[in-house]
Parts: C-alpha cells; sequence; structure tokens
C-alpha cells in the first residue's frame, strides 16, 4: 500500500490536480493522510514492511509536535531502510531528486506529476521510487534531465548576441537560458497540449513576422517527449504571418535521440534545423543568412511527416467522418463554426491541422467553384460538392 | 523596530571611538541593568538568561576583551550553540517567514494571502509582514553572523542599516529587497517571486528571474528567485538531499584537497540522513581551519595524510569528526589545558563559539591520549585552569576533531 501523507490539500487540488476523485480510481493502491490525528490512528497500518510512504518534509511543522520533526523524519528513514519498505521525502524547498536505496528526496512538483505512472508500476508490482523520481523512462529521463542542468549551467559565463526583435526566442516555463538574444522578443510556454500550441500561435504569431523562431526541445510535463518538435509542427501547419519562417529547435540531445518520435520528421523538411542548447549556437544562427522558402512549397514538405491518428478518437472511421465533414463545409464555402454537434477542439489538433495543410485547405476556395455552386444553388436546394474529398485511410 | 535600551547599548559599544575601558564600563552598566531587571517581579530566571544571552551577543559581536589572563584576553564569552539552533527551526517553523525558505504553492498563497488581508498576492505586504516577522524573530538569541545573514537576505542592509554588498561568502547582492525584485513585482502583479511549479502552472506565470545568473561557491548555479530561496535554505538546513557529506566533499574537491589528502568518507560512518539545522557556512570554514592544520602537519611528509570523516548522532547532538589518522599530537597535555593556540583561539572567535561545542582527542607526543574539551562550556580559559581533560585507556590512533551540534530540542 501507498501512504500519501501531506497536509497541503489545497496544493495537492490546485496545483497539481490531485483530486479526491482522481485518488478514488486508485483506492485499493493508495490512501492519503492529512492530519496527525490520521497519521496517529493508523500508524500501525502505515508502518508495515513493504508499504511505500510518501511524506511531505514539514507535515509536523505546523503542529504540536513541531520540535520532533527532525527526528521523526530520521526514524522514517531509517524504518524505511530497515524493514524493506520505501520513503519518498518532498518539499518545496527541495530542488533536486535525490535517491538512496529505498528512501527518494524530491521537490513536490516532480512527485505529483509521476505520482500516477507510480501507481500503476506499482498495481503491476514494480515498486521501484525511480518510477516516482523520474516517470515512465527513469533512466533516459534522468540523462536529459542531467544533460539539460548540465547545459544550463554552462551559458551563465556565455555572452548573448545582439540580435534584434526580428527573432523571437521562446523559452520553457523552467530552466531557460537567460537573454540568448539581445533585444529579441520572448514568450514562455507553459502547456503542453495542442489547445495551449494553437492559442499561443494565434497569440504570438500572426500580426508580426520574424526572421527566425527559437523554439526548446524539452519543455512541458515529460522531457522525453521532445515537445519542440511538436510545436514546430503545429507553427507550420497553423496559417500565420510566420508559417513559413526559419525555426531553430535548441535542445541537449541530438537526432538520434529523437527519431522515433511521431514528429521527428520535421526536420527533415526546409527552413528547421535541431541546434545546441546554447547560446552560442543560438547567437550564430540567428545571424545565418535566410533561406527561401514559399507557402506554396508547404504542402509537399508537410506531406514528409508522418502523424499518428491521436487516440483520443475512438477509432479511424471516427476522423474518416470528421474530417469528410471539414472537407464538404469547405468545398460548400460553409465556414465550419456554423455546422452544429462539429467538435471544434479537434480543429486545433495537430493531427488535423496537418490534414488541412498538407492539402493545402487553409486556402478558400476558388472563384470559380463559388460561382459554379452559386449557378448549382440555383436548381438543387443544400450544398453541392465539387472538388476532392480525401479521406484517410481506415485501420481494417 | 522600536529600539529598546539594548539596542541603545549594543550600538554604543560599536561605536569605534570607544576605548577598551570604556567598552569594560558600559559592559559593567549593562550587567547592573540585567541585574535591575531581575528584580522587578518577572520571572528572573528567565529575564536574566535572555538579557545575558543578548550580552553574550553583544560582547561576541565586539569580541570583548577580558584582562584576566593575558593569554586568553581576546576570548568571547562563552555562547550556547542551542539559540542557534532554536534560533534556525523557529525561523524555518515560523508561519510568515517559512515563505522565504520555501517554494510558495497555493496552500502558502491562502496563507499569505489571510495574513496580508488581501484578495491577491501583493508582493509588498508580504514583504512588511516579512520583514515584521524577522524583526521579531531576531529579538531570540542567535550568535550576530547568522543573524547578519538572515538580515542581509532579507533586507540587504546590516543591523545598522546600511546596505551592505551581499551576503554570504557569495557576496550575492540579491535580496528579498532588492530595488529590481520590487520593480518585477510591480509589473507582475499577484505573482510571488519563489512561486512553485504547480502554482506557476496555474497562473501561466513565471516567479522572479534573476538578470544575470550566477554561480555559488559551492558550484550551484542560481537562475531565479526560487533557486535563490532555496540556496538559502541549504545554508542552514542540511538534510539527506544536502548532506553535510556531499557539501564537504565539494568543498574538498573546489579547494584541490582530495589530491593532497586521502579522505576516508563510508556511507557506514558518515549517513546521509542527519539533520542538522546550523550555519552552514560557519561549519565549513572551522572545518576548513582542520583540514589546514591536517596539512601544516603533513608538511614535507613523503605520505599523504589519512583524514577520515564521520558524522554520528549522540543524544541531542550530532558529533562531526575530522579524524588525521596515524598523526601524533605535537604539544604535551599540560600544554595544551593551559595555553590556547593562535590557531584554536581564531577558530572559537571566528566560528565555533556559538556554533558547536569543540573538542580535541588525540595521542600525545609526549605519551598518553586524551580528550580535551576545548570549547564546551562557559568560562573556559579564564577561570579554571588548566582546563578538564580525560585520560583515555589506550591510543587512538591519530588526531581527532570533533564539533559537537545540536541537532534537536533538549
Amino acid at each position: 500500500m501507498i501512504y500519501l501523507i501531506d497536509d497541503k490539500k489545497i496544493r495537492q487540488e490546485r496545483d497539481y490536480k490531485w483530486t479526491d476523485d482522481r485518488f478514488e480510481n486508485f483506492k485499493s493502491l493508495i490512501k492519503t493522510i492529512y492530519t496527525l490525528d490520521e497519521l496517529q490512528e493508523k500508524d500501525t497500518d502505515i508502518f508495515q514492511e513493504g508499504n511505500v510512504i510518501l511524506y511531505h518534509e514539514s507535515f509536523l511543522d505546523s503542529t504540536n509536535i513541531a520540535n520532533e520533526a527532525s527526528d521523526k523524519r530520521r526514524r522514517l528513514d531509517n524504518f524505511a531502510k530497515n524493514t524493506n519498505s520505501y520513503l519518498a521525502l518532498f518539499s518545496g524547498s527541495k530542488n533536486t531528486r535525490y535517491f538512496d536505496g529505498n528512501v527518494a528526496n524530491l521537490p513536490v512538483s516532480v512527485l505529483y506529476s509521476n505520482l500516477e505512472t507510480f501507481i500503476q508500476k506499482a498495481k503491476g508490482g514494480d515498486i521501484n521510487l525511480k518510477f516516482l523520481l523520474f516517470g515512465e523512462n527513469p533512466l533516459i529521463t534522468k540523462e536529459l534531465d542531467d544533460k539539460i542542468d548540465s547545459a544550463l549551467f554552462n551559458t551563465i559565463n556565455e555572452k548573448a548576441t545582439k540580435a534584434g526583435n526580428i527573432n523571437l526566442f521562446i523559452e520553457p516555463a523552467e530552466r531557460n537560458i537567460n537573454d540568448p538574444l539581445t533585444g529579441s522578443v520572448i514568450q514562455t510556454i507553459f502547456s503542453d497540449t495542442d489547445q495551449e500550441f494553437t492559442q499561443k500561435i494565434n497569440e504570438w504569431l500572426c500580426e508580426k513576422s520574424y526572421d527566425n523562431i527559437f523554439i526548446p526541445l524539452c519543455f512541458g510535463n515529460t522531457l522525453l517527449d521532445y515537445n519542440g518538435l511538436r510545436l514546430a509542427c503545429h507553427i507550420r501547419c497553423s496559417p500565420s504571418k510566420n508559417q513559413t519562417t526559419r525555426i531553430f529547435i535548441y535542445g541537449v540531445v541530438g537526432a538520434d535521440y529523437l527519431i522515433h518520435n511521431e514528429c521527428f520528421n520535421i526536420l527533415k523538411t526546409k527552413n528547421t534545423s535541431l541546434i545546441s542548447f546554447s547560446k552560442k549556437a543560438i547567437g550564430e544562427s540567428a545571424l545565418k543568412p535566410k533561406e527561401h522558402f514559399s507557402k506554396v512549397e508547404l504542402p509537399s514538405e508537410l506531406a514528409k511527416l508522418k502523424l499518428d491518428v491521436p487516440q483520443n478518437y475512438y477509432d479511424n472511421h471516427a476522423i474518416a467522418n470528421e474530417w469528410g465533414i471539414y472537407q464538404m463545409a469547405r468545398n460548400a464555402n460553409i465556414n465550419i463554426k456554423d455546422i452544429d454537434g462539429f467538435d471544434f477542439e479537434k480543429i486545433s489538433s495537430l493531427y488535423f491541422k496537418w490534414l488541412i495543410a498538407k492539402n493545402n485547405l487553409n486556402e478558400p476556395i476558388s472563384e470559380e467553384q463559388q460561382k459554379q455552386q452559386r449557378e448549382y444553388l440555383i436548381k438543387i436546394e443544400g450544398p453541392k460538392i465539387i472538388g476532392k474529398i480525401e479521406l484517410p485511410k481506415t485501420k481494417g | 523596530m522600536a529600539k529598546d535600551k539594548y539596542d541603545f547599548i549594543q550600538e554604543l559599544l560599536e561605536n569605534n571611538k570607544l576605548s577598551s575601558s570604556q567598552r569594560e564600563r558600559v559592559l559593567l552598566l549593562v550587567k547592573e541593568e540585567i541585574r535591575k531587571e531581575g528584580l522587578i517581579g518577572k520571572s528572573l530566571a528567565a529575564i536574566g538568561k535572555s538579557l545575558a544571552d543578548r550580552l553574550a551577543i553583544i560582547e561576541e559581536l565586539l569580541n570583548v576583551k577580558d584582562n584576566s589572563e593575558e593569554n586568553n584576553q581576546d576570548l568571547p564569552i562563552y555562547f550556547d550553540s542551542l539559540h542557534l539552533y532554536k534560533y534556525l527551526v523557529d525561523y524555518n517553523q515560523n508561519p510568515i517567514l517559512k515563505s522565504t525558505c520555501h517554494e510558495i504553492d497555493s496552500n502558502e498563497l491562502e496563507n499569505i494571502l489571510e495574513y496580508c488581508k488581501t484578495a491577491e498576492y501583493d508582493f509588498e505586504k508580504h514583504l512588511r509582514k516579512i520583514l515584521d516577522a524577522f524583526r521579531e524573530h531576531d529579538k531570540k538569541p542567535a550568535p550576530y553572523k547568522v543573524k547578519a545573514l538572515i538580515r542581509g537576505y532579507l533586507t540587504g542592509k546590516d543591523f545598522k542599516e546600511i546596505p551592505i554588498k551581499g551576503w554570504t561568502t557569495d557576496k550575492i547582492s540579491h535580496n528579498w529587497s532588492s530595488p529590481e525584485l520590487l520593480q518585477w513585482s510591480l509589473n507582475n502583479k499577484g505573482v510571488p517571486p519563489n512561486v512553485d511549479k504547480g502554482l506557476m502552472m496555474n497562473l501561466k506565470k513565471r516567479g522572479y528571474q534573476l538578470s544575470k545568473p550566477f554561480i555559488t561557491e559551492n558550484g550551484n548555479g542560481i537562475y531565479s528567485f526560487s533557486h535563490l530561496v532555496l540556496h538559502f535554505k541549504c545554508l542552514f538546513h542540511i538534510r539527506s538531499d544536502n548532506s553535510l557529506k556531499n557539501i564537504i566533499r565539494n568543498y574538498n574537491r573546489a579547494r584541490g584537497w582530495e589530491a593532497q589528502i586521502d579522505f576516508e568518507i563510508s556511507d557506514s560512518t558518515f549517513p546521509n540522513n542527519i539533520e542538522i539545522f546550523t550555519n552552514v557556512d560557519k561549519l565549513l570554514q572551522a572545518y576548513k581551519g582542520i583540514i589546514e592544520l591536517v596539512l601544516e602537519q603533513s608538511n614535507g611528509q613523503m605520505v599523504k595524510p589519512v583524514v577520515r570523516l564521520s558524522l554520528k548522532v549522540k543524544g541531542d547532538s550530532v558529533e562531526f569528526s575530522i579524524f588525521h589518522v596515524g598523526s601524533v599530537y605535537g604539544k604535551t597535555i599540560e600544554d595544551t589545558t593551559r595555553r590556547l593556540g593562535n590557531k584554536y583561539r581564531g577558530l572559537i572567535k571566528n566560528q565555533i563559539n556559538g556554533l558547536c561545542k569543540f573538542y580535541l582527542q588525540a595521542d600525545f607526543e609526549a605519551g598518553g591520549s586524551y580528550r580535551v574539551g576545548i570549547w564546551d562550556q562557559p568560562d573556559l580559559w579564564k577561570k579554571i585552569k588548566p582546563i578538564p581533560a580525560t585520560r583515555l585507556d589506550k591510543p587512538i590512533g591519530g588526531v581527532e576533531h570533533i564539533f559537537e551540534i545540536v541537532k534537536s530540542n533538549i
């Protein structure tokens, strides 16, 4: 059994989205303790060999036994070491992940971010605190994490390049390079969802044209998702003033680490490069001469991408239907927003945007087609579809 | 902060124009004052102790001379290291001050909104509460150096309200009262400067990022105010993820000592899980003093000295031992217990007094093995002469210096 001993329920719910309902899904595996009374009441159950104790370091600090807090933590540590149990101490005053046998120390954000993975692994009988520290793929994530720390450290004494506001420098919410391009426009990306990417592209890229866009390779909940590749795909697939602007993705690993990523092929398209996580590489890239890349070339470039159907679709028939509706509406010159029952969030998904962009459907239908439709409208009721409707192949 | 008469006395004593005899006269008056306060009906013991502690701080601050023994003129009044422990633990657990040594999450934000009586986070109000809470907290006795450290971190000033260049040996200029931080807060209303990651994601706003990240003496990169806050916490709270073992290893490495000394540090005798609330900076400086002694002792020898480091809990204290294996103590036990050498004197004055108790345990060149409390009780080297020493049953195989640090409430 996993025992989560944390007095900060508001933080749990608001900041990390671990609500009572979410815990309820795992009630056979994890129990939550919020008060000293609860802890004392259940201590016999908690301190059993083989249990996992996730303990907020300051749990006792606001109780009447605050002066025993330090000693209790050491006893917990000894209990874990001497009884083949597991202990994870987490706190808002920790910023490193530290692992020593069956005792781990970690920041609170890391704990809640990886808790579900840890529970799922424990459900399958694989209790390993490394999953709590580093998520689904501990080895590679730790390697990546260390590489980012080291690369960031090396930037401290690097000099910035004067580059001007024709550069958009997108930085992650954490572990960002400080001022690599003096004068550039800096924006921070907080989330890694398709909806967030769509929103940010609308905010940042539709009014001002840039010469270069710099994107972090790793950001969001899971470093290994290499979300920078996905954001670059979004930029290429979203109509904006910067749809073909040169993109540099700065990261700590080479292409060999990324080859299995769904969005890897964006690196095979024109005007998109992977560069090192350093001020020097960013500065040099910003000063490189521009290469011509027109919108006419986009569909053929985007055809190089091989994106998977999103998992939230029921099956391939479902997306084929949605896609069919979208194309019919477009060909009929009907705004998709006027179609009742259509899931508009789908249009924010990278997959849908890619289908639209590679089929060059962001452009309005031709005047000639519109004229023909007007002529047909006189003869028949309802929309008449002229043109090609491409349905993605369905499974089986 | 309203000045009381003891603040006034402290300021008076710090006046460089005061001669030694004038300072002594002021001190005598202070003692008289303490005696009077003890007679006005309050708890004599409690008040007397508190004021005596304050007197000790003043004397420590000034290194007031004691002319009773020519040899030990400049030794400070013994200051109990329990004060340091309590001062730091109370700081860490203080309902307001804890927000200066942890990141601020939604729970903490709720607390701040409640005591600031605002609907949205307001940095200026929060800072005012912090400074008020610190003034109150700072009335507790503690060594001057740790008070200066925290004051510098919160206010960017010394106790005379004069701006300082920086706090800690790193001379960090960023602090809670920096004009840059205030300016940032005006442009980022509602965002705590040391926001926790979860709350940051909720707000979709980052905390204060330093315009010029820097590297601390112990080799950590500080990029944001959150990093600074967590770095500050590491300066007084030793624990598994900020273990003394790792701190010492980094310290040895940074000074190139690993090439000059064979350090024996084993997991079994130097566990990571011992927590200590102390002034880490001063502890490292004291450690440095002992290692310098080892290097002096080994100078010119063909073989690298071996130093065995260990850490163990002993009752309510922790013993940090620096054991120079195979060495012998060059002085006689009579000399050791009668005259305090310059090195020990400097350590006591500048680092050890108020930080920890200090013991020597050694095989002596002239014969015999002894344990000597070099700095473990009041009035040593003054009234008692020679200081006590305990003869050990058998040789210990070297020279051991022990720092005894209070680790929990007694």
